[in-house]
């Protein structure tokens, strides 16, 4: 039993490695972040209330990324995975043995990222310390890791990684092994509703709304800030959805060609998984984006603005703990999208194996396979970010209007400025994201 | 009549090198098929059956010999060459049906049309309706049952009038009752529409709805047996005795 476990772990690698992968990094910046921001020095150093202020958002932003990457990866990994358990349960396993099962490998992922995750947090702290007492301009930190910071770390995961293995189990222990065996066959099925539509635009509405006015007071603004994000996701998934299943079942009646039918066929078996994804990715770019963009900007206006040499210096400090927070942010928002895409991608690749030894026995040839999955692909990578320049330009928006005081107009086109060259970039990086991706993922999925 | 598919002198190993020993799956087979003809190749299994379907379905390439359909050798096609060649020329019916999960069965069926980048319309309410499941047609095919998948896949290998249809045990998953009536159709496809048809199969009971039965044992083809003019019932015994001797010899 325990060697066919193994067996089953080692076949399923190429998913395991995905989340492994997650939540390592969910566990290695938790850490970082942590250790950092409870250095000893720090807090005994003679720094403004809103460096410590900062740092503690920042602090509750990565362990919500924790939080998302932990669940969402795990969910992913074993909705895959609904066929292999389905066939365990028509072999013979009882549901128990079979949450047993899943409660255990989860446990033992965890354990395994936790410690993997650690030592890197180890190595990224030093660097970081350095960095940091860089740009706050006061001499080297003593590299230290705090025993609080530690403790705290291991208590988030432990609970985080108990509570998520447990209701995984359960989650898993709902289905029937019928429901298990057809996961990859069975298509989602979305229709279209007005009423759905309204709400999607409601959502995205009021959120903008809010994000262009109550921000101009600094509480309320700070208050906001997680209605807007959820009010942004809501709307975007809906308008993914609905838009997704619009387009798709249009295209599809008069598909003309075999490269429309075959994309609009297979958008839309997975159309829940697609509307997830894409709105994951468009919500994380629209992170990185924004934060990038205010980030630039902000570090302009400082130095135009500043009065007396102490106002410069405080500022200074201010803006570099900012930097420090929104550049780790949206690094891991970065991260978290690029994974999110990777995961995607990559773990359809045995049903697309299958699919394309399908496709080639009657007589699709390589050339027509490439072709399928670039349209494919473009619209994974390309949609959220179109998405998510809007969304990340109301935020600059609001950020221009607001919180530079008396809008002075240099700073505002620096902003946008900064902004357009942080879009530029990213648009670089994906584009060249989705061609390496394309070229591997074309190379391991028509392989013999 | 004109030979449609002529086969000269077929090999096929599989390894042999770095020391694994080599399997001759098919070892210098040469037969034709005439236009028109519905012919069913036997023999058991791991005799080579599906390795002469692949190679003649262009997805494998013979070690030695030569393949000619209606007059064209595959020899010198590039592989999108001969995956035009496939998707004009050739139909195929699988034992696992090889239906595509995430299209309905009118879909299935249309796509060879669109990969011939032809006008599938009329044509697939036709086809479907020729094999009596024009009402399934935007089911997908978990919602269907073994044999109207199959009837599908056939539907999908016979809608774009390929010169030649393949099937590799066709009815291996079927129940006898499905079984029956896809052979039916089969026959009446051969009969009335002109569709050459190449069998591949274990069963002698599908074997005897062909005009012809080829049989083969370990890669090496070993006799034939004509219809000729008799009855189902007289075939079929006469493919038994002949599977029997076989088995003593
Ligand atoms: N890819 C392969 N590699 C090595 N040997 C193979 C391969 N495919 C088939 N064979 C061998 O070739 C022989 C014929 O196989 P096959 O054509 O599948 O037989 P059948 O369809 O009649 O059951 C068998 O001995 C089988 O083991
Ligand atoms: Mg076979």
């Amino acid at each position: 039993m325990l060697s066919l476990l193994l067996r089953n772990i080692y076949r399923n690698r190429r998913r395991y490695i995905g989340y492994l992968l997650a939540s390592t990094i969910a566990v290695a910046t938790f850490f970082t972040f942590g250790f950092v921001a409870s250095h000893p020095d720090l807090s005994r150093a003679d720094l403004p209330d809103v460096v410590l202020q900062l740092l503690l958002i920042g602090q509750i932003g990565v362990a919500l990324f924790a939080l998302f990457f932990v669940v969402f990866f795990h969910r992913f990994l074993l909705r895959l995975r609904g066929n292999e358990f389905g066939l365990l349960l028509t072999l013979g396993m009882s549901p128990r043995q079979l949450a047993a099962m899943i409660w255990i490998e989860s446990l033992t992922l965890a354990a395994l990222a936790v410690v993997l995750g650690v030592l890197l947090s180890l190595a990224a702290t030093s660097g970081l310390i350095f960095g940091l007492s860089r740009l706050l301009g006061i001499p080297p930190l003593p590299v230290v890791f705090a025993p609080s910071a530690l403790i705290a770390g291991c208590g988030f995961f432990g609970l985080l990684f108990v509570v998520d293995a447990a209701l995984s189990a359960r989650w898993m222990r709902s289905y029937t092994p019928k429901q298990l065996l057809v996961t990859t066959r069975v298509r989602q099925s979305a229709s279209l509703s007005l009423p759905s539509i309204i709400v999607g635009l409601g959502c995205l509405g009021v959120a903008y709304t809010l994000a262009l006015v109550v921000s101009a007071n600094a509480v309320l603004g700070t208050a906001s800030m997680l209605p807007i994000v959820v009010l942004c996701a809501v709307g975007t998934y809906v308008l993914f959805s609905q838009t997704l299943v619009l387009i798709l079942t249009r295209l599809r009646r008069r598909a003309a060609s075999w490269l429309a039918l075959l994309i609009t066929s297979r958008l839309a078996h997975r159309v829940l998984d697609y509307a997830r994804i894409l709105t994951v990715v468009t919500l994380l770019s629209a992170g990185v984006l924004t934060l990038m963009g205010v980030m630039i900007g902000s570090l302009a206006y400082i130095r135009q603005t500043a009065t007396s040499a102490a106002e410069y210096q405080e500022l200074v400090q201010i803006v570099a703990v900012a930097l420090f927070v929104s550049f780790f942010l949206s690094s891991l928002c970065f991260i978290a999208a690029a994974s999110t895409l990777y995961v995607k991608v990559f773990t359809q690749i045995d049903e697309d194996r299958r699919q394309f030894a399908q496709l080639r026995r009657i007589g699709l040839s390589r050339r027509g396979l490439h072709l399928l999955l670039l349209g494919e692909f473009a619209l994974l990578f390309f949609a959220p970010v179109l998405i998510a320049i809007l969304h990340s330009a109301v935020a600059i928006g609001e950020v221009t209007l607001h919180i530079i005081p008396d809008a002075a107009t240099a700073a505002i086109s620096g902003t946008w400025l900064a902004y357009a060259v942080v879009v530029a970039g990213y648009l670089a990086i994906f584009t060249l994201g989705c061609g390496v991706t394309w070229r591997q993922y074309t190379r391991l999925a028509l392989r013999h | 009549m004109n030979d449609i598919l002529q086969i000269k002198h077929l090999s096929k190993t599989y390894g042999g090198t770095g020391g694994a020993a080599a399997t001759h799956a098919l070892d210098d087979v040469s037969f034709a098929v005439r236009c028109g003809e519905f012919v069913s190749v036997m023999g058991p299994s791991g005799s080579g059956k599906t390795t002469l379907l692949n190679i003649l379905a262009g997805l494998d390439t013979p070690t030695h010999g030569e393949i000619l359909l209606d007059g064209q050798s595959y020899a010198g096609l590039d592989g999108e060459q001969l995956a035009a060649f496939r998707r004009s020329q050739l139909g195929f019916i699988f034992q696992d049906y090889n239906l595509l999960d995430t299209l309905t069965l009118g879909e299935n069926v249309a796509l060879p049309l669109l990969l011939d980048k032809r006008d599938p319309a009329l044509r697939v309410q036709q086809t479907l309706a020729l094999l009596g499941i024009e009402t399934l047609a935007d089911r997908f095919p978990y919602q269907a049952s073994g044999g109207q998948q199959q009837r599908a896949a056939v539907a999908r290998a016979i809608v774009h009038d390929p010169s030649l249809v393949l099937a590799d045990e066709p009815t291996g998953n079927l129940d006898s009752a499905s079984a029956k009536l896809l052979l039916q159709q089969f026959a009446v496809l051969n009969q009335q529409m002109r569709v050459t048809i190449l069998m591949v199969t274990h069963d002698p009971q599908a074997a005897s709805y062909a005009d012809r039965v080829i049989f083969i044992k370990d890669g090496q083809l070993s006799t034939m047996l004509e219809r000729g003019l008799q009855p189902s019932r007289a075939f079929f015994t006469s493919i038994l005795d002949t599977l029997s001797t076989l088995e003593e010899g």
